[in-house]
């Protein structure tokens, strides 16, 4: 499943393998840096920054504007330059992924300084274009477009250099974990895309909640915790330093308790219901658990932050039954006498059996939140998302792979690379 | 639906809580195979008998498996595998 972090890599090597062909005329290149810039302004749009969004991304924007507007006069019969048109599809990749995945604004530890990370390393990249077609438009004539896309590429390099200053080390960002959100992704990447998106669709109706439901979500949060404390605790030297290792290890452990906890529901209380969606998504986590469970620490990462969201629907949904009264006793826990006769009836008001789950869900939420919170800003980034240099001759993908439309083909092996500007 | 069918759900049911309440690391994998069982036979919305507990979890499923074989008819044949090879994996 192609991350972020592996289309930047993508997208700096080709940064940084611009070529002048015979298809670079002007025209062209106006054609190229509309596709570009209209990319990169939808990829920083879907940044985090912090602060106001219009005020703190206007420069920016103010130079990426002209570009992606394109000249007055409608370009007809123009191709875009091949390798301006390859980084916006790069480009467009990186940008689709962020705004899946930060459709309801990311989590707190991802906003900030790890976004302004990554807006560092995508404007470090069209620095590097911008300079490239400006030299490579220098010595052609044509006079009133050329000037004005030259002037535009002008601003462009001056606004974006600041960034292409920060060596790539520097600005690795756990941003870099997010991956393309498909849940017939391979893995337990995938299964748990799907597994959430069945979770939240049940909780998200209040006529699909049922008891065995809310056991089956709690139970396999729990299961995903002891599977995510394992890794964490087996985390290779780098990626965790044991400190934190041993500190997000713990949480995750009173996650695993705590939910396994909601889990357990008295035998006289009940919630009638069917969920044949989610008991197939429940079924596939438990066998991806088994056969393939991710190593990495970023990809656990990236796991709990698709589920968590599930995790707080789930406290809601649990404190709305319990406070509504709505879940169902057997007679016999009301009066051990004369209740078996009762059968299943309403809980009464008198009666808060159900009070110890919204407890356990509340906890097992906490120790997962904080969890993900400290796997977001203890883990070591450069180690988890960036282990290697960026276009590093062994790690470089091949550009124009057939059938390759975001730019990742197959790793090919390459003499020591340099910017050609 | 006969009472076979809810007083043998209702042993699968105290099966899931034995599992899930107990503190076996396996307890929660299996737990979660025995409410998968629970999903299987109440698939009708069967409302569940709430007998009393079975020495173990396996003692359970054993009496649940010994009351649907009274009612072949009202048991999905998918129930069959995974209750035999949840008994299997209790020991």
């Amino acid at each position: 499943m192609a991350t972020v972090g592996e289309l930047l890599r993508v997208l700096e090597y080709r940064a940084h393998t611009l070529t002048r062909t015979p298809e670079d005329t002007v025209a062209s290149h106006v054609a190229g840096w509309m596709g570009l810039a209209k990319a990169t302004q939808h990829a920083i749009a879907s940044l985090p920054l912090g602060g106001r969004s219009e005020v703190v991304k206007a420069g920016v924007r103010n130079v990426l504007a002209p570009l992606a507007h394109g000249p007055r006069d409608p370009l007809v019969g123009i191709d875009p330059a091949p390798q301006l048109t390859t980084l916006a599809q790069t480009m467009g990749g990186i940008s689709d992924i962020l705004a899946d995945n930060l459709r309801a604004g990311g989590r707190a530890e991802q906003a900030g300084t790890e976004a302004l990370k990554l807006e560092a390393s995508l404007l470090s990249a069209v620095h590097v274009a911008a300079r490239w077609s400006h030299g490579t438009m220098a010595d052609q004539k044509l006079p009133t477009t050329r000037v004005s896309i030259m002037a535009f590429l002008d601003d462009l390099a001056v606004v974006t250099e600041p960034y292409a200053l920060i060596p790539p080390g520097q600005r690795s960002s756990i941003l870099e974990d997010f991956a393309v959100r498909a849940p017939n992704a391979s893995g337990l990447d995938g299964v748990t895309v799907a597994w959430a998106e069945a979770a939240a669709a049940t909780l998200g109706e209040r006529y699909r909640v049922s008891g065995w439901a809310m056991q089956a979500i709690a139970g396999d949060l729990a299961l995903l915790s002891l599977a995510a404390r394992k890794a964490v605790l087996a985390a290779v030297s780098g990626e965790l330093s044991p400190q934190n290792a041993a500190a997000i290890s713990e949480r995750l452990a009173t996650s695993a308790r705590s939910w396994r906890a909601a889990a357990t529901w008295p035998r006289h209380l009940r919630l009638g219901g069917r969920a044949s969606d989610l008991r197939a998504a429940s079924r596939d986590i438990r066998e991806a658990i088994v056969a393939n469970p991710p190593q990495g620490v970023g990809e656990w990462r990236r796991v709990l932050g698709s589920v968590t969201p599930v995790a707080l629907a789930h406290l809601a949904v649990m404190r709305r039954l319990v406070r509504g009264h709505e879940l169902w006793i057997h007679g016999s826990a009301l009066d051990p006498e004369l209740g078996v006769a009762l059968g299943w009836v309403r809980e009464p008001q008198r009666s808060h059996e159900g009070a110890p789950l919204v407890k356990a869900a509340q906890a097992g939420y906490q120790a997962l939140d904080c969890a993900m919170t400290m796997l977001g800003t203890t883990a070591d980034a450069s180690a988890t998302t960036t282990a290697r240099p960026r276009w590093a001759p062994e790690t470089a993908r091949q550009p124009n792979h057939p059938n390759d439309w975001i730019g990742l083909g197959a790793p090919v092996p390459s003499s020591r690379l340099s910017p050609r500007i | 639906m006969t009472n076979q069918l809810a007083l043998a759900l209702g042993h699968v049911r105290n099966a899931v809580w034995q599992l899930m309440g107990n503190d076996r690391d396996d307890g929660l994998f299996l737990g979660l195979e025995a409410l998968d069982l629970e999903a299987l036979l109440g698939f009708d919305d069967v409302d569940p008998e709430v007998p009393s507990l079975e020495p173990n979890p396996a003692a359970s499923l054993v009496v649940a498996r010994d009351l649907l074989e009274d009612v072949p008819d009202e048991v999905p044949p998918a129930a069959w595998a995974a209750l035999q090879a949840l008994i299997v994996k209790l020991g």
